[in-house]
Order: structure tokens, then sequence, then C-alpha cells
């Protein structure tokens, strides 16, 4: 049983180099284990269906859907006009207000993607303008962008809180503080550059507008107080406050009239074929996960971990480790949906509590989307400014000092992430 | 003739976690005595709902993907729809009334199951009397009128609930525990051990003994699995299945005794006791509803089980 | 490493550009369910008039639809999750030979899914949904459309291997 399981490792492995879709990549190989094995003909699929088959889920488009109509209703270039009315007299202002822009849209979008893609656009070119290197620009702006899929709403929380059947609202309370730290280490990077770079100033904003500006943010300001008091105060689920949300985004974008019927249609769009490429991966890591249940996979892996030590320091290390070197090749969505059934069960035993684990695991994978072979922020960085991925990847180079500081901070110090959750009751 | 034998590992699958009856006096005494007789069995464990949910489960035995499964007649009812009435609330008194209904009429329901289902019922595993726990005690139907209480997504569930008077509310069962506790809902129904084991009363502090409903699990065997057994295997098989019947339930009733006293030493809670419930106000309730709610077949199932009360 | 270079013309054929309009149709009429659903399951809890228990199996069984009717759009467009380690290692004829080989497995598998759809449907006859009762082998109609289009899709992908990739861009998703 486990050496056929090798086989399908392999043949996985396989096809996705050979540039097959991750999601088929999966099925593949899984189907033809399942027929081999002497299962019925439908199992494959009726295994992927049924994975899709889960109500916690259903915050995964609804979220996609707020980020991407935060996006096309101009929310997020309030938020980047806001923050440099704000800091407008701060020595490398550009740069905080990426990072600041980014904190702020973080509460309305739950994955990097919608972040990078719509605030790169603006970002990127204002920050070349106005002298900062194209490389410290775009490795800030896709730095910046890890936040979102961190801060709640996030969507790899949501995933990752319907795989380990930990609380969704637990899981988001946690992010919080990790989210900020996130935020802080990059302005900490962004001041000790700053300092070394007398030629980059402040960008001076005509102060008269902060007022405008600000009346500007009020809207969006209240995205996530609402959504925070309404799961606090039991007025919706987790779940169901992506559903809020959009509701949220419809009102905003009326008050202020940028809501088109065309602006909605493609934001359905948009959002239907991101979600569907998210759901083949869902559905078909369900079937890899099932065959991998049958073999009992998980009490081998606890029996091998155990083995080299009952630790769960070293456990953690070396979960970091490997978990930054598969984000660098695999998919964040997909490995959170085939490692947790395997490494959570080990993680649980060795008192390491789950949300923190979901935590720590989500961090580790998000900093692969900046990597490359496959990085998918590091190709639309390099896609929505038309630069080469390499001269990207540069930029973001030393930004991922920081960002695995933080990692390693969080790694450490699990009362930093328990803290909120505990604090606020879940 | 042990060359008779064909030697097949069978999987069986189960929603119950390892610290539930269901589990360390079900599944588990069913693999070791049938492994004992050293016939060719392997019995291979998934509890806790690792194959999946229920009802996904179940389409899994009908396929033959799954060998052995534990269903309450809820889940198997989109397959079967009489079997969702032996869920109705109130239709059975007790456990007793439950395995006298299933000892005297099983084998023709039964039968009429595995012709539509091309799968096998051996036999039912006690679960437990399902019973409220909420905010607020619960003693006679006017009292479930201020309380939203989360009822499983099924329709048996939910006629349940109307059947009683409870004001439902549709809760996924991921975001329960979540709910409860911000207040979404103010109670929920499970047996007492199953309560206990999903923390549910970490933070629902009253518990109200109305027993409205016989959990059962079936014990139920793909056919396709059936087919490729030897007659002395299935009659092993078997043979456990019925004989774990009478261990299992002096192991929930004695779980759920050791929860309750649990529940009645703690000053911070209240149990309700069955005495101090209006059994008779709930009973007429349901009876009334049901009465109108089913029709043919399930109207007569339904009325031949309460004319055997 | 490459840069996606944008190519605006699309090469797929023309009834497949229909076929793809109305699968993407359909996918962004789920994402509203969705919404609705999920949505009228709050204000459900407090206008009890609204209580329908259907709206949570409706949403579930969107986001299925969605994902399986979107299969074969997202193979046509270049547009499911793939990893590009390869494209370091091949250049030229190289990478024809691999993307051809790709699309070679990729209709392969979304083959098999058909068939897997096709011994669904006839696997549970009388089955329906619990809540909605809707025939389970109506649901299964959408994988088995899905992969059927993916599969048409990944071979006339086999016969574009030569041609540079085109760049997905989910914004523009048409
Ligand atoms: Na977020
Ligand atoms: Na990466």
């Amino acid at each position: 049983m486990i050496l056929e399981l090798w086989m399908i490792g392999v043949a996985v492995t396989v096809l996705m180099i050979l540039r097959v879709p991750v999601g088929l990549a999966f099925i593949g190989p899984c189907l033809w284990w399942a027929l081999a094995d002497g299962n019925s003909s439908g199992f494959a699929l009726k295994t992927t269906f049924d994975g899709l088959n889960s109500f916690p889920l259903l915050a995964v488009p609804l979220f996609i859907l707020v980020g991407v109509m935060a996006n096309r209703l101009g929310i997020a270039d309030r938020l980047y006009d806001f923050g440099l009315a704000v800091l407008g007299r701060i020595r490398g202002n550009l740069a905080y207000v990426n990072i600041g822009t980014a904190v702020g849209f973080s509460w309305m979008s739950g994955s990097a993607l919608a972040d990078v893609a719509g605030l790169g656009k603006i970002e990127v070119p204002h920050m070349v303008k106005a002298g900062y290197p194209y490389r410290f620009a775009a490795g800030l702006t896709a730095s910046s962008s890890l936040i979102s899929p961190v801060m709640p709403p996030s969507i790899p929380a949501v995933i990752y809180a319907a795989t380990a059947a930990v609380s969704t609202g637990a899981l988001f309370a946690a992010s919080i503080i990790p989210a900020l730290l996130m935020a802080a280490g990059l302005c900490v990077y962004v001041y000790i550059w700053t300092t070394r770079r007398p030629d980059v100033t402040s960008v001076p904003f005509d102060r008269t507008r902060l007022r405008a500006a600000a009346i500007g943010t009020i809207g969006p300001a209240f995205v996530p107080v609402i959504l925070l008091g309404g799961i606090l105060s039991g007025t919706f689920t987790p779940t169901e406050a992506a559903s809020v949300a959009v509701l949220l985004m419809i009102v905003l974008g009326l008050v202020y009239r940028t809501l088109t019927v065309k602006i909605m249609i493609q934001s359905l769009r948009e959002t239907a074929v991101i979600t569907g490429g998210i759901g083949l991966i869902l559905g078909s890591a369900a079937l890899l996960g099932l065959i991998m249940t049958r073999a009992h996979v998980s009490s081998s892996v606890a029996e091998l971990v155990t083995s080299v030590s009952s630790d769960p320091w070293i456990f953690m290390i070396m979960v970091n480790v490997v978990l930054l070197v598969l984000g660098t090749v695999v998919d964040a969505t997909a490995a959170i949906l085939v490692l947790v059934p395997v490494l959570l069960p080990v993680a649980v035993s060795l008192g390491v509590d789950p949300v923190y684990f979901g935590v720590v695991m989500i961090i580790n994978l998000m900093i692969g989307l900046l990597t490359p072979p496959v990085g998918s922020v590091l190709f639309v960085t390099a896609s929505v400014t038309g630069r080469p991925v390499e001269e990207v990847f540069h930029g973001i180079v030393p930004f991922l000092v920081p960002l695995v500081a933080v990692l390693i901070l969080v790694t450490a110090l699990p009362g930093l992430v328990l803290w909120l959750p505990h604090l606020l009751g879940f | 003739a042990e060359g008779e034998n064909p030697t097949l590992t069978l999987k069986i699958g189960s929603s119950q976690p390892e610290t539930q009856p269901n589990f360390y006096c079900g599944m588990k005494l069913l693999k070791e005595r049938v492994e004992a007789q050293n016939l060719g069995l392997t019995i291979d464990m998934f509890p806790n709902s690792q194959l999946g949910p229920d009802a996904e489960r179940f389409a899994s035995v009908q396929t033959g993907d799954i060998d052995i499964d534990l269903q309450g007649g809820s889940a198997m009812s989109t397959a079967f729809p009489k079997i969702g009435v032996l869920d109705a609330a109130y239709a059975f008194n007790d456990i007793d009334h439950f395995f006298a209904w299933i000892d005297k009429n099983g084998q023709a329901f039964f039968t009429e199951f595995n012709t539509a289902t091309d799968t096998t019922i051996v036999d039912a595993w006690y679960f437990g009397m399902r019973t409220f726990t909420a905010t607020k005690p619960i003693r006679k139907p006017e009292d479930l009128a201020s309380l939203k209480i989360r009822f499983p997504n099924t329709p048996q569930f939910l006629a349940n609930a109307k059947a009683l008077g409870a004001n439902a509310v549709a809760i996924a069962v991921e975001e329960l525990y979540l709910a409860l506790q911000q207040g979404i809902a103010q109670g929920q129904e499970n047996p007492v051990t199953a309560t206990h084991a999903q923390k549910f009363d970490e933070i629902l502090k009253v518990a109200s003994l109305n027993n409205h409903q016989v959990g059962a699990h079936f014990v139920v065997v793909s056919d396709k699995t059936l087919d490729r057994m030897s007659q002395p295997q299935k009659d092993a098989l078997f043979t456990a299945i019925h004989d774990i019947r009478a261990e299992n339930r002096r192991c929930v009733d004695d779980e759920t005794e050791k929860v309750l006293d649990g529940w009645r030493a703690d000053p911070a809670r209240t149990v309700v006791e069955v005495d101090q419930i209006d059994r008779n106000a709930f009973i007429t309730k349901a009876e009334a509803f049901f009465n109108t709610h089913y029709t043919g077949e399930n109207l007569e199932l339904y009325k031949s089980i309460r004319a055997s009360a | 490493m490459t840069t996606p270079t944008p190519t605006p013309e699309r090469r797929e054929p023309a009834f497949l550009r229909v076929w793809g309009s109305v699968e993407l149709t359909i996918a962004s009429l789920t994402v509203v369910v969705i919404f609705v659903s999920v949505l009228w399951q709050v204000a459900s809890r407090y206008v009890p008039a609204l209580n329908w228990q259907g709206v949570s199996e409706l949403a579930n069984y969107s986001l299925i639809v969605l994902t399986f009717v979107t299969v074969g759009y997202l193979v046509g467009n270049n547009g499911h999750i793939t990893i590009q380690i390869i494209d370091y290692l091949a250049r030229g004829r190289a990478m024809t030979v691999v993307k051809a080989v790709s699309a070679v497995c990729t209709a392969a598998i979304c083959a098999l899914m058909v068939w897997e759809a096709y011994a669904l449907i006839r696997a549970y006859p009388g089955r329906r949904t619990a809540a909605l009762e809707i025939p389970i082998g109506v649901l299964y109609a959408f994988p088995l459309a899905g992969f059927a289009s993916g599969t048409v899709r990944a071979i006339v992908r086999i016969f574009l291997a030569g041609r540079p990739d085109e760049f997905f861009d989910a914004a523009e998703a048409r």
C-alpha cells in the first residue's frame, strides 16, 4: 500500500512538472489507483464532488468577490489617497503608504492576488516616478500584498479551518497580530532602507485634500467594523459574514456611484474563473486526501516524526523548513488541503494548538507566493508592471528577511497568536 | 476449510470519534471478534467521519467502496425515504420499544430496504436518546417558543423541529460551536454523550432529558462486499454484529450516566430530569403533526410504529 | 525566466468561444446564487417567514457546479493553476513537445472523468438531494459537461503546442 502511494506521489509530481493543471495532476493518478484497487468506476469524481460539499468553503468565492469588487469600485484608490494625505511629510512616505494601504485593503480582501493586481498598477508606477528604484517598489508591493491573506478575512484561513475542523472565527482572530507584525516588519525594513537612501524624499501632498481623503475612507473603514462586530455579536457566522461583505461592497459602489452593470458582470466573471481554478484543487485534494486516509498515512507520518523527536519545538522547526521549501513549488491551497490531514494529527498529539499551527502554516505558504518557480504574486507583479520576473524577484529578496523574521517570531511565541482569540472568547 | 475463505480487508466507517461508545464498544469489538475467528477477514477502522460525511459514506456503501458503515436513518433516507420515519420525534417511546419493533418487523423492513439500496442492514446499535441542551430549561412544548434551536439540516430532523414546536435554525455542523457561543442559536439536540464529545456542553448549561428521539446506528453492509465473502465469513460477521448490540447498549447507558452525573454535580448546570418533563404534551403534539405530515406508505409505517407503543 | 506576453487575439475555434461564454455565464450565475443563498440564510434567522431549508444545499451545490462548469473554460484559456517549473529547462522544440504531452495527459484525465460522471449518473438512478430533491444525475451532468469541454479543449491544445502561451488574466475573463 505504501509503495503504491509512492507511485501516486511520483506520478502526480511528473504530471505537475509537465504543466498539467494541478487539480488534474492530482486526479489522474488517484483515478488510476482507485480503479486498480477495485473501487467503483465513479469513485474519483464522487470524492472530488463530495470534497466541495462543505458550507465553510462558500466563503472562498464570496471573499474573492469582495476583493475583486473593492478593486473595481475604486476603494483601493481611496485608501491609497488617504495614506498619502496622512503621511505627507515623512521621508520615504510612499513606501509606508504602500504598506498602510495593504493593511487597509487586507480587511476587505482574502487573497494576495486581488491586492497586488489592484494596487500594483497604481503604486509601482507612482513610486518609480517619485524616484524609487523599480526593484524596491515592486518588491515592497509584492511583499505587502501577503498581509491580505493573513489578515481576516483570509481565504487560506477559511480553507484551513474547513480542513482542520477548527473555528474559522478563532483562526481569523489569531491571524490579526501576525498580520500586523508582518506590516511592522516591512516598515522596519523600509525605515532602514530610507535612512541609507537620501535621494528618496517625501512626496508632498496637498494637505487641504486630507479632509476629502479622510471622508473618502469612512465607508471602507466601516466594512471590517461591521464584519467583526457582526461575528462577535452573534448576528452571523464567519462564513455568512462573507455574504454580508459582498452586500457592503454593493452598498459602497452605489453610494460612490462607481457600481455599473458592466463592473458587476465583470466582477462575477473574474470571481467565477478564480474560484473555478481553486475549486478543482479543493475537490481533487479531497480525493488525494481520502486515498492517504485509507492508507493510514497520518499514523505512518506520526511514527516517523516521533521516531525523530517528540519535542513539539523540533517538530515545529521541521514543519517550518518543510513548508518553506514546499512553498517554493507547491500551490498554497493544495498544500493546506494535502498536508493538514497528515500533519495536524501529529501536531495535536505533540500538544501543538491547531489554531496556532494553522497560522504558522499559512504564513509559511504565503511566503512561497513570492518565490520562483511557483509564485503567483511574483508572476502577477511582473505582469501588471510589465517587467521581467527575475527583476521583480531580485526586488523581493531583501523583503524576505523581515517576513521570515516574523515567521520565526510567531513560531517561537504561540502566545502572540493565541492571545487575541482567547481574549475574544473563541 | 481455511482455503474456502477469501482473504479480505473490510473498511468500516462511522461518524463517531474514538472517544465514543460506538467506537470502543462497537466498531472495535467487531474488529477484535471477527479477526479472532481466523477466517481471513481483517477489519480496517475509519471512525470520526474520516471517510466523509454520513450521506456521502452511505452512497459509497452502495457502490462497495466502503464495506460496512454505521448510519442513522435520516442519512439513508435519500436512497430509501421510508427509513427516515424511524427518526420521527417520539415515534418510539424508548430504546426497548425500538429494539422490540426491529426484532418483530426488521426482517421485512430491511428486505425492502435491501431491494432499494443494494445494501444490507444487519442490526441496529444504540446511539443514545436525542435530547435538548440549551440556555434554558425545556419542560413543555411552550418553552421552545423563545429559543432558537439548531437541528441537523435534513428534512426529517427539520420536520421533528416543527412537530415539537421548536424554532429551528440552519447552521452547518462546522460552525455550530461558534454559533452557540456567539448566541446565534440558544440550543441544540443530540444524545448526551455526543453533546459532551463535541463540547457543546461547554456553552449550554441546561440539559432537558425530554428524549424525543431514539438515536440508533444501523450497521449496514454493502451487497458487493457480501458477494465476495464466504458463508462462514458472513455468519461470523453477522453473529458478531448481533452479539455486540447488547454490550454496546450497556456502554452507551454507562457513558450517558457518567456524563449526566458530572452535569448534576456541577452547580453551574441544570439537568431537567425525565419525570420533570411534560412528556405527554410533547407526544400529543408530535403525533398530531406527523399524522398530517406523512402520507401514503410513510404514514402507514408511522401509524404502525405508534400502534406498537 | 519568461515574462508573460499578452496576446490579444484568441486562437480557439469560434464554437468553443461561444461554448466558453455559456460556461462563464452559468459560472457567474452560480456566484450570484451563492451570494443570495448565504445572505438569505442570515436573513431567515431574523425574518422567520424567509425560512427555507433548501438554501444551504442550494449554495453548496452551486459551488460544485461552478467548479466543474469552469473546468473546460480554464483548460482552453490556460487559466488553471499549473506549476511552471519546466519553463526553466525546456526551450523551443523541447517546450513544444512538453506542451503537447501536457495537453495529451490533460485530455486523457478529462476523458476518464467524463466516463466517471457517466458511471455515477447510472449508479444512482433514484437518488435525490435531501432538501431540494434534485435528482443526483442532474448534478453529475455538470462535471460530465465540464470535463467533456476540457477534453475537447485539451485536444485542440495538442495542435496549438507550437504557439507561445497566452497569458490568462482572470480580470479579463469573457
Ligand atoms: Na484579508
Ligand atoms: Na513559490
